[in-house]
């Protein structure tokens, strides 16, 4: 079984959203 | 997308590799994406330091003409394809992360305004491109794929409804291509249009996501505006996405009846087939924000995360676009598509400058 593309890109939008809340990732600069 | 990158050889690889393989790629689309967002600093800086007034130009079109300029010209390399093909996962993963800048109480407030300007936007376009394939003689398949190009996604809308319609790859590929090309131009014109008539970021946005056929291009018209402007159309475009399955679904019952397509079995298993997915994590990035999940800092770091998920996409669009390929395609599919798109987009501007003075700021 192969996951969509669309599911692919929640997953991976979940996986930053997890870093961000664990404060792994923070400070990001735009 | 019909695209510069798509019409070379694929690099078939799998296994660690086709991570590997999508690096050069990656980095191009970075680089490219990078140099937009210099550029529009600098000029901003330039413009600052020796008191001139110059226009703002966003980093979304110079990312875009950056993009365009290297595939129209030296073209994109066979070794950056696997990276540049990933900006549909960008897009989407940008439009969920994007999903932390709005409340719940927004979104089915503003998703309700949409969902009743999609009704209409669905019914006009479907019969103005019917008609307009039918003047132009295109083959009956071909003008009920750019029907459903243009009334919901662009060229997630064709690629889903090509199977289900079993139309041929020809007509799948000319109207892609007229989509493409028409939402090349849309982001050029749409914001002089909406700068012109003054329209606020809610209306241009919502405006923008109702006439802009592909997401990407939607994501860009609205940025190009304004930041505000860029949340409010992906919206009013989500929404249209969520209704793919039901347009395609009606398109393959139609089809299906008229023996040219296989029949449908399930109806819901196929509208949750056809359904974007992304929508839902939207909407749950979108609940979480909503009940407290994330303090003001954590918010802040995921909406830029989300902006830097569509500078990649921004940078993809250009370096996807093959112009070339697109005049190949032929006048007629193109002439339908833009007689039809200006008529949607004028069938939508006086949506919205209805709904403007009652519902929009």
């Amino acid at each position: 079984m192969t996951l969509s593309r669309d599911w692919v890109a929640v997953i991976a939008a979940a996986l930053l959203i997890g870093l961000v809340k664990l404060g792994l990732v923070a400070r990001i600069p735009w | 997308m019909t695209t510069a990158v798509a019409s070379r050889q694929s690099l078939v690889v799998s296994g660690p590799g086709r991570w590997l393989a999508m690096v050069p790629g990656l980095l191009a689309l970075f680089l490219i994406g990078y140099a937009g967002k210099v550029t529009e600093q600098s000029i901003a800086a330039y413009g600052h330091a020796h008191h001139l007034t110059l226009p703002n130009i966003e980093y979304v079109l110079w990312a875009i003409v950056f993009g365009l300029i290297v595939s129209n010209t030296i073209g994109v390399p066979a070794i950056f394809e696997a990276g540049v093909n990933t900006c549909e996962f960008w897009l989407k993963t940008g439009i969920v992360l994007l999903g932390v800048r709005f409340l719940l109480g927004d979104v089915v407030r503003l998703g309700g305004v949409s969902l009743a300007c999609v009704a209409v936007e669905l019914t006009a376009s479907i019969a103005v491109m019917t008609l307009l394939g039918r003047a132009f003689s295109l083959s009956p398949k071909l003008t009920s794929l750019l029907a459903i190009g243009s009334s919901i996604c662009g060229v997630s809308a064709i690629i889903a409804a090509k199977g289900a319609i079993d139309a041929d790859d020809e007509d799948a590929s000319y109207a892609i291509a007229a989509i493409l090309a028409l939402g090349a131009v849309s982001l050029f014109v749409f914001p002089l249009i909406g700068h012109a008539l003054g329209l606020s970021d809610h209306a241009y946005g919502l405006w923008v996501g109702l006439a802009v056929d592909n997401t990407a291009e939607a994501t860009a018209a609205g940025a190009l505006y304004s930041d505000s402007a860029a949340r409010f159309a992906v919206l009013a475009k989500t929404t249209r996405n969520a209704t793919i399955g039901f347009v395609v679904l009606g398109y393959a019952l139609y089809w299906a009846r008229r023996g040219g397509a296989a029949r449908v079995t399930h109806t819901g298993a196929f509208l949750w087939e056809k359904f974007p997915k992304f929508v839902l994590g939207f909407l749950v990035v979108s609940a979480l924000a909503t009940f407290g999940a994330f303090t003001r800092t954590q918010m802040a770091d995921v909406a830029n995360l989300s902006r830097w998920a569509f500078l990649f996409t921004f940078a993809g669009i250009g370096l996807r676009t093959d112009l070339r390929r697109i005049a190949r395609q032929g006048w007629r599919p193109l002439a339908v598509g833009v007689a039809g798109e200006c008529v949607i987009a004028l069938l939508t501007l006086a949506l919205i400058a209805g709904l403007a003075q009652r519902f929009l700021s």
